[in-house]
């Protein structure tokens, strides 16, 4: 059921997601642009569930706290647009860039200071994106040896996918195998699934290059796409990157933090 | 769309926003009397080694941020 905190933050959502689409067009790097707003919304949502919110008088699940989010990413970038408007300039990617990297950097803090957890944990952070940024590296470069066509197309934005991809399987890799939990993100769980069909419980780590192949055939997808349409292929990139980077993002941190 | 002015007024006011709405996400677990408390983990190694790793978290961030300021790559 819906409750009506969150039927208001999806209208406010809905709302200004449609302001904001018709003001800009998608382009390679509202993809990389829409990084910092996800990571926000992640740490919105651990930060909900440490009972940070609980003070306010209507219940907030995560699902409100997600639409709400949306809200402020999308509003804050459509009034940053119209703020470029009235100066003669054209709309930019790094506004919304610029307020989400703002947000997630004083929510990140006061979550990281809030929280009680053993110190040397927040090596994970560092650990994590470097591993899957150079996972991302090779599988872009093994992608463009088999279709150009996708570097060529996406770019930086394809390169950032597959590394969205990658820190799903290692997030998850870090979580079950190092830190002792069980969840996993988007792309482990249907990779679990499967080596599960196939009767192999696998060792999260071994399934990182089942991750870059699902990133290189994602990201190769998305250029195909691309070349046909190019808006078409970019939000599926779009989208895709936010759910996978989204997950991930609250699997590593609400692990890290609350153990 | 692309223009290759740089806009760092703009950019300014955006991370000006972001400021104020990550603070609006985060009122409820701002600390209400600030120190200089570095006491974590206990000892001066560990205290340091968590220095260090928020440090390579935050640089690259304000790293990126000067880069939106001053880029004129668009």
């Amino acid at each position: 059921m819906v409750t009506s905190v969150e039927a208001a933050a999806m209208l406010a959502a809905a709302l200004m997601g449609g302001l904001v689409a018709r003001l800009a067009v998608p382009t390679r790097r509202t993809v990389l642009a829409a990084g910092p707003w996800t990571v926000t919304a992640a740490l919105a949502v651990v930060a909900a569930r440490m009972g940070a919110y609980d003070a306010l008088a209507v219940e907030i699940s995560s699902r409100a706290v997600i639409a709400a989010v949306a809200a402020l990413a999308t509003g804050s970038w459509a009034g940053s647009i119209h703020l470029a408007d009235l100066r003669g300039l054209a709309y930019r990617d790094r506004y919304l860039a610029a307020t989400g990297s703002a947000a997630a950097v004083i929510l990140g803090g006061a979550v990281l200071f809030q929280a009680d957890f053993p110190p040397l944990r927040l090596a994970w952070f560092v650990i994590a994106p470097t591993a899957a940024a150079l996972l991302a590296a090779v599988g872009y470069f093994l992608l463009g040896l088999v279709y150009t066509d996708a570097l060529a197309e996406l770019r930086l934005a394809g390169l950032y996918t597959l590394g969205a991809i990658a820190l799903d399987g290692v997030a998850s890799a870090v979580v079950v195998e190092q830190l002792g939990g069980t969840r996993t993100g988007l792309v482990t769980t249907a990779l679990d699934w499967l080596a599960g069909m196939a009767g192999v419980d696998p060792f999260l780590w071994a399934l990182l290059p089942g991750h870059v192949v699902v990133g290189m055939a994602f990201v190769g997808a998305c250029g195909w796409a691309s070349k046909r349409s190019h808006a078409v292929g970019l939000l599926v990139a779009l989208l895709g990157s936010i759910a996978v980077l989204w997950a991930a993002a609250v699997l590593l941190v609400a692990t890290v933090l609350l153990g | 769309m692309s223009s290759y002015i740089r806009d760092p007024v703009g950019t300014g006011v955006a991370v000006l926003i972001g400021i104020v709405f990550g603070v609006t996400l985060a009122a409820p677990m701002l600390p209400t009397h600030l120190s200089l408390g570095l006491e974590v983990g206990g000892d001066r190694i560990t205290a340091l080694l968590v220095l260090g790793t928020l440090g390579l978290v935050a640089v690259p961030v304000g790293v990126f941020l000067l880069y939106l300021l001053i880029s004129r790559m668009e």
